[in-house]
């Protein structure tokens, strides 16, 4: 059902990843993807590799966990391979039958492709696996704060995706109710063709709408009753302070893409 | 501690006041049930406690601070924590312990107290076990445990719990009245108790009666359910025990004026019985 | 002929939105025109048991037939499903359409019926929960209060003529007149449809007037099914499995604990009034 998905889903944990700062994943996800982008030649791709491996040791997630995160795009990826299999055509031709032209260049390209992609949702994967939706939020709101003096509204948009991350189970819920309760009145959300399922989702959407709305009426109730008044002289809990281990995440980033930089420029 | 004088409040669209002229007056330390009637004005007269609502006539004052002046806002909600009939929409984070933070917070209290504090108010309605754990996964009681002990964080004088067990199951409902009913007598808090259940308001010192906006009598629950037509008229109900015991009297066995509860009823019976 | 419920075994499925509960060797009949009461904890069961009555739930093992149909197959199922109308808990929040009318018609148009009929219909199961049809047929369903918007819902099943009637917690959220109101209604509801009624509540004063059987859930488990009669006289055992018994059931306990010669299981306030009155001698005899 709607809950199967595991990307974005946070694995409990009190590792030496959990524990990071999440402005140091955050920051350092968006330096991993550079990364990844910077590797130009295929056999490089064992260093993200291996880093995305030995993280996932520290961290203390079964691998198949991680793995069961490429399962929404298993089909993206067969086709991409596929694709770039056959329609690339550069290097010394290794199969030939008919219409069917497979060369080197296609099976190095495809693999080169496929894994990139892999590798970059794995290492997203990872970030989401071991951090959770408030230390993320709480991240991101404390890296946009600079901007918050220029008038970005860091702290309102961390507040709207913490609310938002917070209703999502309970709005699926309600959905799910709703529907069964369209159901048993002879709703049906399954023939027909798109346009009659879209109209189909009406008597789901509009409740679904206004239900929302009351929720966040009465949630502005309670919020107000609990003196919020924005972001403005709020005090956190939870204190993010970088670590020694913060440090370490950084420098093994930075030696990857030396070591990747380097290691281009000399092999190849 | 507070004071309500001559409220009058109209809704923008309302052809009749929501209260008419409700003179009221909470004691410090004391546990006010508000019983009456869908539409009665109970829920309204509750958000002007806490300055959710101002009145269209007339004063409110939270120990001496008046609701209708802006700056006293925020001193007031503290003084005055709300818990609402909802227990979903009042839950603002995924995890428990954060959301009880919330009040704090925004109150500007340093981390490290805020840590103390939430640790305290998790214990006082015993959701310890459920600080790390995600809010949407608890039972409805549990979830209304957590709001009190979110307003529990920002140390307030009063609780007010608006129709608070109005869409739990009779556990829930249990729960939370044993709840309060502990932190009254443990931490001598003041509690307003909003409801249409007449058991729940057996639980309390005092009962405050409204209908159709008017605030109909105030007294302790036995005064109060003595005038059983005046309830009956105004579309209220009296204890079922009370009932059974003027059931009795009118058949010959008169066991006393003031039987509320199931305990009142029992012993009444065995001493009557030793007796004869 | 009667829904038939037979070694229902359900397993919730390991992540799924909704917590359904676990449903362990269910046999059940719901007889046509009956009364059944249905009682549990909460998390015992009941709605999962309900959603199987009109197919919204498929056993893992087990079967589920209504007047003959087998749930288990799609075709059969939609017309099943015709004949078993179920109110959800707090109903209002499934209004969608632009008047009441046109929502009450809802579900009628979905079973096919010609337009103009629908909306007769409508008027019709307006009427019936005591929603006028002249005011309220062109409101919108959200102007409506949340006691007319549990009626407008209320009709929108009751439009469809229903055989059985499956109403979860139908008085949850309601004030003391609200619930009597919507408990008139369901009275003369079964009077003028001569629909079965299967009810779950946790008021068990509310059943106790008006259920011919109850059956008792605890723990994914039928714990029994019998007449309204001897299910709430058994007080100790209701207590045991986490149910929250009348207060004079209470008072009942209570007195026999502290040594009263009061019979064991009564559960009524008529039952308890002349059990005491015999007590002090002033009642006359049964």
């Amino acid at each position: 059902m709607i809950k199967d998905i595991t990307l974005g889903q946070y694995f409990p944990g009190n590792s030496a990843i959990h524990r990071l700062d999440p402005r140091t994943k955050l920051v350092g996800m968006i330096a991993y993807i550079a990364i990844v982008f910077l590797v130009t030649e295929l056999p490089l791709y064992v260093l993200p590799a291996l880093f995305v491996l030995m993280t996932t040791l520290i961290a203390r997630v079964p691998l198949s966990y991680l793995i069961k995160s490429l399962k929404p795009i298993a089909l993206l990826l067969v086709f991409m391979f596929v694709i770039n299999l056959f329609m690339v055509t550069t290097g010394d031709p290794l199969f030939d039958w008919k219409f069917i032209h497979v060369t080197q260049g296609g099976v190095w390209q495809a693999a080169f492709i496929t894994l990139r992609l892999i590798l970059l949702l794995l290492g997203t994967s990872l970030m989401t696996l071991t951090t959770t939706p408030i230390a993320l939020t709480d991240g991101m709101e404390k890296l946009l704060t600079p901007l918050a003096k220029l008038g970005f509204p860091a702290h309102e948009l961390s507040m709207m995706m913490t609310i938002a991350l917070r209703f999502i189970p309970t709005l699926i819920e309600e959905a799910d109710k709703i529907m069964k309760a369209q159901m048993a009145r002879g709703a049906d959300f399954e023939s027909g063709n798109l346009v009659k399922r879209a109209k189909a989702m009406v008597p789901v959407l509009v409740p679904l709408f206004v239900s929302a709305f009351r929720r966040a009426d009465e949630l502005a109730m309670a919020m107000e009753s609990r003196c919020y008044h924005g972001g403005e002289g709020r005090t956190r809990m939870r204190i993010l302070k970088l670590q020694w281990a913060d440090g370490l995440a950084g420098l093994a980033l930075a030696l990857m893409s030396a070591a990747i930089i380097i290691g281009q420029r000399l092999l190849f | 501690m507070i004071e309500l004088q001559n409220v009058t409040y109209r809704y923008e669209d309302g052809a009749s006041p929501a209260l008419e002229d409700v003179a009221l007056s909470i004691e410090r330390g004391e546990f006010l049930a508000v019983v009456g009637h869908n539409g009665s004005g109970k829920s309204t007269l509750a958000k002007h406690l806490n300055a959710l609502l101002l009145p269209s006539g007339g004063k409110v004052l939270v120990d001496g601070m008046d609701t209708a002046d802006p700056k006293l806002t925020l001193a007031i909600r503290q003084k005055v924590g709300m818990v609402f009939q909802n227990p979903d929409n009042q839950l603002v984070t995924t995890v428990v312990e954060e959301d009880v933070a919330f009040g704090p917070e925004n109150l500007g209290v340093p981390p490290q107290e805020i840590r103390q504090r939430v640790d305290a108010a998790l214990a006082s309605v015993g959701m310890t076990k459920y600080a790390t754990g995600a809010p949407h996964m608890l039972s409805g009681g549990q979830k209304q445990r957590i709001a009190i002990a979110g307003m529990l964080a920002m140390e307030p004088e009063v609780l007010v719990l608006d129709e608070a067990t109005a869409m739990l199951d009779p556990r829930g409902r249990r729960e939370i009245i044993e709840t309060v009913s502990r932190l009254h007598r443990e931490k001598g808090i003041t509690v307003v108790m909003i409801t249409q259940y007449m058991e729940e308001a057996l639980a309390a010192s005092r009962i405050a009666v409204m209908s159709e906006g008017k605030l109909l009598m105030a007294g302790p629950p036995r005064e109060v359910f003595r005038q059983k037509d005046e309830l009956r008229r105004h579309r209220l109900d009296v204890p079922a025990m009370k009932e059974l015991a003027d059931a009795l009297r009118e058949n010959g066995v008169d066991l006393g004026e003031d039987i509320l509860t199931v305990e009142d009823m029992a012993q009444a019976v065995c001493r009557s019985l030793s007796k004869s | 002929m009667p829904i038939v419920v037979e070694k229902l075994n359900y397993t919730y499925m390991q992540g799924s939105a909704l917590t359904d509960a676990a449903l362990k060797d269910i046999g059940l009949t719901v007889r046509d025109g009956e009364f059944l009461g249905l009682i549990g904890h909460t998390g015992s069961g009941k709605s999962t048991l309900v959603q199987h009555l009109n197919g919204l739930l498929q056993p893992t093992s087990g079967r589920v037939t209504v007047d003959g149909y087998d749930m288990a197959d799609k075709k059969q199922r939609r017309l099943g499903r015709r004949l078993v109308g179920m109110v959800f808990q707090y109903p209002e929040y499934q209004l969608f359409e632009e008047t009441v009318a046109k929502d009450v018609a809802f579900g009628v148009r979905n079973m096919g019926v010609p337009e103009a009929e629908a909306m007769a219909r409508a008027d019709e199961a307006l009427a019936l929960v005591g929603l006028e049809p002249g005011r309220f047929r062109d409101k919108s369903p959200f102007e409506l209060s949340g006691g007319e918007k549990r009626r407008a819902a209320l009709a929108g099943i009751i439009a469809m003529k229903p055989k059985y009637l499956v109403l979860d917690e139908p008085m949850a959220g309601l004030d003391p007149l609200g619930r009597r109101a919507i408990l008139a209604t369901i009275d003369s509801l079964r009077a003028t449809l001569g629909c079965a009624v299967v009810m779950i509540s946790h008021a068990m004063d509310d059943l106790a007037d008006r259920a011919e059987r109850v059956a008792v859930l605890n723990e994914g488990s039928l714990l029994m099914v019998d007449s309204a009669e001897n299910v709430f006289a058994q007080s100790e055992l209701l207590v045991s499995v986490g149910l929250d018994v009348p207060q004079v059931s209470r008072l009942c306990m209570e007195l026999r604990a502290r040594g009263a010669d009061i019979p064991s299981g009564i559960y009524d306030r008529a039952m308890m009034e002349k059990a005491l009155l015999r007590l002090f001698g002033k009642g006359a005899e049964a």
